[in-house]
């Protein structure tokens, strides 16, 4: 013990150690010890620890009026490993989020009225490296909208189980019959081959509806639609086109992945019922869970307020429009929920009419792929 | 061994090891204390326990620690394997916790050591393979340090600032959000 007050204890416990136990604090605590020495700065922003030993709280973009809101369930400024204001961006006139893919975002960018170039332009973006590509354009340019023909959704694929800087974009191209629109091609891009690809839809459905909802999972873009009582699917090539019947009853419902199966949030009489799909290639839903609607809310909603799926955890959030804007989450296993967040200050946009949430994990390890384009500016 | 009766398991409770720490002192625990270690539990399965397992990383005085842990725990890990084979009604639910508790306060208990006996207990755990002991001393140093300044830090670790004034001005504004 005599000697021990003369040597620096730290200094003699191995990396993975230190990073055991800093792994027990909260983001707050960590950021701060960036900048106890040299050493403990490397081993924080070490891209591997960030990637797989850190626990990060709940993070969430989000879409509003005015543009892009992060909010976190540890404090109001964004974390500061995540350059969540997007400072990196060049300057346009409005960003616009339109997905969020394992730690990548997809924007629309309308371009600043001082640059030259002419039309909107995705950009694909990672908020914790601050890297970022701009896509050259698709056949349709992004967000046009002529009340006959619009391309204002977009997804984005991103796996870094199969690929660190491999993506794809899905530009989906609606057609308007009878007032309303129905998905007419999907131009696909590839960070590959830097090229769009436009592919017209070989659903067994002509008429096709998206309600709005949608999740990337095991190489294929999953879109919830209208009426059909189907999920639709299509690969990164536009070759398979594919559909999941939904659970039975389960129609304008919330699809989403976790811990490595799809989820589908059915909005029940009275209950949110929530499946997974054990195996991806055949359509057999298992009910995992079942909640009263109103133990999470108070007052009944129309539609399913669900919004996310915690990637890892039995944990699903959802919105609370009616009680104070808040953005909640509940644990499925210990049956309890747990407020996020109130948005009672931020300028989100319609709930109704676009879907704003975007949980986000933030991404450190590979570099992803694309000529960083320059921008007229 | 799953052909193992519950006979050789009585056996084996009963059979004595001996731990040989560092400064070479000698301890006999019981096997249910010492399988607590995984490390030692490889051993013992590997059938190299006789004449004392040698333990060169950890010397007599922390070597007692862990051995005054592991014994509680190994009582307390009977007790609930007891507990879960009988009858769960409100009486057994009562002594468990009970004992839980008496557990916690044990824990709390032994934690109370200066830092350099806390960071040896934690390589001990860890060369040991202690599970709950690598747990319950980890927790209880991030425990200690969060919340704290990293001026605070460089002192409780002795830790020299090797940041040049420029690098942690920087730092510290990409971080601003942890500080206020």
């Amino acid at each position: 013990m005599e000697d021990a007050t003369e040597r620096p204890p730290a200094v003699h416990l191995p990396d993975d150690l230190i990073i055991d136990i800093l792994s027990r604090l909260p983001a707050k605590s960590l950021c701060r010890f960036m900048c106890v020495s040299k050493s403990w700065h490397a081993l924080i922003s070490d891209p591997d620890y960030l990637d797989s030993m850190f626990t990060w709280p709940s993070l969430f973009f989000l879409r509003r009026h005015d543009g892009i809101g992060f909010v976190t369930a540890e404090g109001d400024g964004g974390l500061p490993l995540v350059d969540s204001a997007l400072s990196f961006l060049p300057a346009a006139s409005t960003i616009t989020l339109l997905d969020s893919c394992n730690g990548l975002l997809l924007l629309r960018c309308s371009p600043a009225i001082a640059t030259r170039r002419p039309a909107a332009f995705y950009v694909v973006c990672n908020p914790s490296t601050q890297e970022w590509a701009a896509l050259p354009q698709p056949s349709v340019e992004p967000g046009f909208d002529n009340n006959d023909i619009k391309a204002c959704t977009a997804a984005l694929g991103f796996d870094p189980s199969v690929s660190c800087s491999r993506f794809h974009v899905f530009q989906i191209e609606e057609e308007e019959r009878m007032y309303n629109y129905f998905v007419r091609a999907v131009e696909i891009y590839s960070s590959e081959t830097g090229t769009w690809a436009r592919k017209e839809t070989r659903w067994p459905y002509y008429w096709v509806y998206m309600t709005g909802h949608k999740t990337y999972f095991n190489g294929f873009l999953h879109l919830t639609v209208w009426e059909l009582g189907v999920i639709v699917m299509v690969d990164t090539k536009g070759q398979a086109w594919r559909t999941i019947a939904v659970p039975s009853n389960g129609f304008g419902g919330f699809v989403s992945h976790s811990q490595g199966h799809l989820v589908y949030v059915a909005k029940q009489m009275d209950a949110l019922a929530i499946y997974v799909l054990e195996d991806h290639s055949r359509d057999r839903w298992t009910l995992r869970h079942k909640v009263k609607i109103a133990v999470l809310l108070p007052s009944c909603l129309r539609n399913n307020p669900v919004v996310a799926f915690h990637p890892t955890c039995d944990v699903f959030f959802f919105y609370d429009e009616k009680a104070g804007r808040r953005l909640v989450s509940y644990d499925m296993r210990e049956k309890r929920a747990h407020v996020v967040r109130s948005l009672e200050d931020v300028a989100l946009v319609d709930v109704e009419e676009v879907y704003p949430f975007f949980f986000y994990v933030p991404f450190y390890s590979g570099t992803i792929d694309g000529q960083m384009f320059t921008l007229d500016v | 061994m799953a052909s193992a009766g519950s006979g050789d398991e009585k056996a084996a409770a009963a059979a004595m090891i001996t731990l040989i720490s560092s400064d070479n002192e000698k301890f006999e625990v019981t096997e249910a204390t010492a399988t607590l270690s995984q490390t030692i539990r490889h051993m013992i399965e590997d059938g190299c326990t006789d004449g004392g397992v040698p333990l060169p990383n950890v010397t007599s005085k922390i070597l007692a620690r862990v051995i005054e842990y592991c014994k509680k725990h190994a009582t307390a890990a009977a007790g609930e394997e007891g507990s879960s084979s009988s009858f769960s009604d409100a009486a057994f639910l009562e002594v468990d916790r009970a004992f839980l508790e008496e557990l916690e306060e044990f824990d709390d208990a032994f934690l109370e050591v200066d830092r350099a006996t806390l960071f040896d207990l934690i390589l001990a755990a860890n060369y040991l393979d202690i599970k709950g002991l690598l747990n319950l001393t980890c927790q209880k140093v991030a425990d200690s340090v969060k919340g704290k300044t990293p001026e605070q830090i460089r002192e409780m670790y002795n830790i020299v600032n090797d940041l040049t004034p420029e690098e942690e001005a920087e730092i510290r504004r990409e971080t601003q959000w942890a500080f206020e």
